[in-house]
């Protein structure tokens, strides 16, 4: 065992990484609260503008349009735009905004192609047996478009994991500072450690969104279709 | 009963439908017919309104169907249509309580008729009932279909070509299935087909539309008999003296008071017969051991004598079997009679090519709205 640690022990990052364990820590927790607060409001918030412009597809084109040019903005940048901003400044509000914008694209383009794609056969026969408008979309549509929804939540959730990395530069103190700080520092073990934990993080996140997929999709759904 | 009055749809320019009226009387079939574009679907789906009328209106058992809302108008006629259109991501079970449970009934009474309308559509429940939609083949996804349709029991139900999208084998026992479903059921049904000969089959009246219009509407007999135009006789096809004989049943044509003589002294009891008037009857033969002959009063002649005609009759099928089924079977086995069982305690019948043949001939050529007798 002891043998082990030596040899353990040689290798820099990971005795980096266990002695600042703590501070580890700390930035984890930051950057899990950062995402996961993000993406609640981001599903809240995109899950709604997809079913509006599913509801009126004229404004479909200029709302996804400005999905696909928010994603373009490079991140650094936007959270600089945004730090400009009254109201939003250094801290949290900007670095949640943000991340809730860069979900956009995946989240809103998502809900609006999934729920296009229901078959219209089974939205006829709901309607024909008497289910009202709302009925239709949450028993019927929203469960059908459920395997690509997840998927446009799970792509946004793993993106959000590695845009936080850069909010560092606005005051967040999480697994990005390791980063900010190793370049500053040229201190490469740092670098490692922060961008390890980071990518153990979103891997971790995907496996576990793969998970919760299984149970919140029908298992209908997601049966091959027979012959 | 459902009677539209002066129903019409217009798209923009384009009518649909001009103006249509047409009355199914409780418990029947009626089945829409007409080439594609003829406005069949489009008349179907305004009875449930989901195209609403631009003019006229829809009676369902003498109620303004506009006097309810539209989703309880919905829930109160079983709906079915081609791609049957289950919810994949909900179960059997869950997929045929979807109406009831809008109705807001109790659980255990849901779960009770989910399994009664399983076996109705001929679906084990156990085996069934928590299978997803995607592990069933497109027939039993149709019986699926249509117990959803009746789940709430509705007095009126909307079909629309509910049985194209699968093979001719599985469809022709969603067709018999359903017939029997019907004959007990009596639900008032409108049935949109393209295919005549599935019309013929189904309905105790055929609508047939072209154009938006009503062209006839009639009991396919009277339909076959008596087409209204060069239109609708092309629609129904050359061949509807064939088609005829799928409408009418052995029963129906065959001839139930033939003499039946023993073979022994045959020539003596056909001299009686002779002298007694008779003439043009089949008369049955019977031998020691039960095996049965025939021949036609009309073929006895001067020098012809009863051993020259008499031949037997091989066949026997039941009285509810089609005459199509008859001629069949006779031209198989180069016979000209079939024997037709009869019902308990009752007397065989016999059914002739003859007969057939004079029967469908009437029919042919009888006037409109006339009764062909035997």
């Amino acid at each position: 065992m002891e043998f082990l640690r030596e040899i353990l022990w040689q290798v820099a990052p990971i005795r980096y990484f266990f002695d600042n364990l703590s501070r580890i820590t700390t930035y984890t927790q930051n950057h899990l609260e950062l995402t996961l607060v993000g993406v609640v409001l981001a599903i809240i918030l995109w899950v709604s503008v997809g079913i509006i412009i599913y509801r009126y597809p004229k404004l479909s084109h200029g709302v996804l349009g400005i999905a696909s040019i928010v994603m373009c903005i490079p991140s650094i940048a936007l959270y600089g735009i945004l730090l400009t901003l009254p109201g939003f400044g250094l801290g949290r509000t900007s670095a949640l905004t943000a991340l809730i914008l860069y979900a956009m694209l995946p989240i809103v383009r998502n809900v609006f192609i999934a729920l296009r794609s229901v078959d219209p056969s089974i939205l006829d026969a709901a309607r024909g047996m008497g289910m009202s408008k709302q009925e239709v979309l949450w028993e019927v549509q929203i469960p059908n478009a459920m395997p690509t929804i997840f998927a446009g939540v799970r792509v946004a959730l793993v993106m959000m994991v590695g845009i936080a990395t850069l909010a560092t530069y606005i005051g967040e103190q999480n697994l990005g500072r390791l980063i900010q700080h190793g370049i500053t520092r040229t201190h490469p073990t740092m670098i490692i450690v922060g961008a390890v934990v980071v990518s153990i993080i979103a891997i971790g996140i995907d496996l576990l969104m793969g998970l919760l997929g299984k149970h919140l999709i029908s298992k209908g759904l997601q049966l091959e279709e027979s012959k | 009963m459902i009677r539209l009055e002066g129903v019409g749809k217009d798209f923009g320019d384009f009518t649909a439908v001009k103006e249509l009226s047409l009355e199914i009387p409780e418990g029947k079939t009626c089945v829409m017919v007409g080439p594609s574009g003829c406005g069949k679907t489009t008349t179907m789906r305004m009875v449930n309104r989901l195209i609403e009328p631009t003019r006229g209106t829809v009676y369902i058992n003498d109620e303004d169907f506009k006097k309810k809302k539209v989703e309880v108008l919905r829930r109160d006629i079983g709906y079915v249509i081609q791609e049957v259109g289950l919810f994949p991501h909900r179960t059997i079970a869950e997929n045929i309580s979807t109406t009831p449970k809008l109705a807001g009934w109790d659980d255990k009474k849901i779960k009770q008729r989910v399994d009664e309308l399983l076996q109705l559509v001929e679906l084990d429940p156990e085996e069934n009932r928590n299978k997803f939609p995607r592990q069933l083949s497109g027939g039993q996804r149709q019986r699926v279909g249509l117990a959803r349709a009746m789940a709430a029991d509705p007095p009126v139900m909307l079909m629309d070509e509910p049985f194209a999208a699968v093979d001719p084998i599985t469809r022709e026992n969603l067709q018999n299935m359903f017939l029997r479903l019907q004959r007990k059921m009596k639900k008032t049904i409108i049935f949109v087909t393209h295919d005549i000969n599935e019309a013929i089959k189904m309905g105790d009246q055929i609508a047939i539309l072209k154009g938006g219009e009503l062209v006839q509407a009639d009991s396919p007999e009277e339909l076959l008999a008596n087409p209204k135009n060069q239109f609708v006789s092309d629609f129904i096809g050359e061949d509807r003296a064939i088609k005829i004989l799928d409408l009418f049943s052995t029963d129906e044509v065959m001839w139930t008071e033939a003499p039946v003589l023993s073979r022994s002294n045959m020539e003596e009891e056909t001299r009686n017969l002779i002298e007694k008037g008779e003439k043009a009857i089949p008369v049955i033969v019977e031998d020691e051991e039960g095996k049965k002959f025939w021949f036609d009063l009309d073929e006895i002649e001067g020098d012809v004598s009863i051993n020259d005609v008499i031949r037997p009759l091989e066949i026997t099928l039941e009285p509810t079997n089609s005459i199509k089924l008859a001629m069949a079977r006779m031209l198989e086995h180069n016979n000209d009679a079939v024997l037709i069982k009869g019902d308990e305690g009752e007397e065989p019948g016999i059914l002739t090519l003859k007969g057939i043949r004079n029967y469908v001939y009437r029919i042919c050529e009888s006037k409109p709205g006339e009764k062909v007798g035997i």
